[in-house]
C-alpha cells in the first residue's frame, strides 16, 4: 500500500478528520470570502451590460456558478455513495449525507434566479422545457435524499439508504446537462464549453470565472463544517468528541 | 434597462438568504450539541462510570449487589406466603 492510500486510510478516522479539516476549513472560508467579493465586484460593476439583455444578464453571475454546483455536488454525492456502499467508509456515508443540504441550496438558487432572469428576458418566470424541469427533479432528488436519511433512526442505515439514491439519481445529471442538445428548449445553449472556448467577451468571462472559484471554496467549507458537526453528533460519548466539544470548536 | 436592477437585487438577496441559512442552520445544531455536552458532563453522564447505579463498584461487584436484593426480595415473598394463616377448608 502506498504512501497516499495510508494517508487516506487514516483521514476515514473521525479524530484525525476532525484535527485536518479545521485549517482547510478556515482556509477555504476566507478564500471563498475574499473570491466572492472581487467576482462581485467584477459582474456587478465593472462588467459592461449585455447588448441584447441589458443589465438582468448580471444574474448570470450567480444563476450559472451555482447551476454548476448543482450538479458537481450531486456526481460528488454518487462517487462518495458508492464508497460508502462498497468500502464502508464511514466519512463518506458523512460526506453523503452532509453534502445534500448544500447540493439542494445551490439548486433552489439555481432555479429561483433562473426565473428571476426569466422574467424580463424571456417575459415569463417558468416554463416546463426540459432544462427547467430536469433541475426542479434535481431539487426533489435532494430533498429525497435528505428526507429518507431522516426517516432512518439508525444513522448508517439511513446514509446507506440515502448513497443508493444518490447512485440512482446521477442519471439525471446527464440529461440536465445535454437537454438543452437533445430537445428544443427555451433555455439557451452552453455559453461556455470546457472544449469548444466561449462565447462571452473576457470583461463578462473572467468575474464569472472567479465566481464559480468562489462557490467552489465555498462548498468546500460547508461540507468540512458539516461533517464535522454531524461526525461530533455520532461521535458524542467518545472521548475526542467529548474533548473537541469541551474547547472551542 | 434600469428596470431589471430590481430582478438582480432580489436574485442575489435570495441566493445570500440561502446561503446563509444553511450555514447557521449547521452552527445552530453545533451550539445545540456543545449545550448538551454541557449538560451531560454536570449531571456527570460524561464519566467513565456514567449509568453506573454504584460508582466505584464494578461489573461484577453490581451484579451480585442486585442478586443479593433480588434474593432478599424473593425471601420476603415467601416468608409473606408462609405467614399466611390457612383457610379453614384446607
Amino acid at each position: 500500500m502506498n504512501k497516499f492510500w495510508i494517508w487516506l486510510n487514516q483521514l476515514g478516522s473521525p479524530p484525525n478528520f476532525w484535527a485536518w479539516s479545521q485549517p482547510w476549513l478556515r482556509g477555504c472560508l476566507a478564500l471563498a470570502f475574499i473570491t466572492l467579493g472581487i467576482g462581485l465586484y467584477g459582474g456587478l460593476v465593472m462588467a459592461p451590460a449585455d447588448y441584447l439583455q441589458g443589465e438582468s444578464f448580471r444574474i448570470i453571475y450567480i444563476h450559472v456558478p451555482s447551476a454548476w454546483m448543482s450538479l458537481f455536488v450531486f456526481v460528488f454525492m454518487a462517487i462518495q455513495g458508492a464508497a460508502a456502499l462498497i468500502w464502508r467508509i464511514k466519512l463518506c456515508e458523512i460526506f453523503v449525507v452532509a453534502a445534500a443540504p448544500t447540493g439542494a441550496v445551490f439548486t433552489a438558487v439555481t432555479l429561483i434566479t433562473g426565473m428571476l432572469w426569466g422574467k424580463p428576458t424571456w417575459g415569463t418566470y417558468w416554463s416546463w422545457d426540459a432544462r427547467l424541469t430536469s433541475e426542479l427533479v434535481l431539487l426533489f432528488l435532494y430533498l429525497g435524499i435528505i428526507a429518507l436519511y431522516h426517516s432512518y433512526s439508525e444513522h448508517r442505515a439511513g446514509a446507506r439508504a440515502a448513497s443508493i439514491l444518490a447512485l440512482i439519481g446521477v442519471v439525471n445529471v446527464p440529461i440536465i446537462h445535454y437537454s438543452v442538445v437533445w430537445w428544443n428548449t427555451l433555455h439557451q445553449g452552453s455559453t461556455i464549453s470546457l472544449t469548444g472556448g466561449s462565447k462571452m467577451h473576457i470583461s463578462m468571462l473572467w468575474p464569472l470565472l472567479v465566481l464559480t472559484l468562489a462557490t467552489k471554496l465555498y462548498w468546500i467549507a460547508v461540507l468540512l463544517f458539516k461533517s464535522r458537526v454531524l461526525m461530533l453528533k455520532l461521535e458524542r460519548s467518545k472521548t475526542w468528541a467529548r474533548n473537541a466539544l469541551a474547547t472551542n470548536v | 434597462m434600469s428596470g431589471h436592477w430590481p430582478y438582480i437585487i432580489a436574485a442575489y438577496t435570495i441566493c445570500f438568504v440561502l446561503f446563509a441559512l444553511d450555514w447557521f442552520a449547521s452552527v445552530i445544531e453545533l451550539k445545540n450539541l456543545k449545550r448538551d455536552s454541557i449538560m451531560r458532563q454536570r449531571r456527570g453522564a460524561n464519566r467513565p462510570d456514567a449509568g453506573n447505579p454504584n460508582p466505584g463498584n464494578t461489573k461484577a461487584d453490581n451484579m451480585q449487589a442486585r442478586n443479593t436484593e433480588l434474593g432478599n426480595k424473593q425471601a420476603v415473598r415467601d416468608q409473606s406466603v408462609n405467614d399466611k394463616p390457612m383457610d379453614a377448608s384446607q
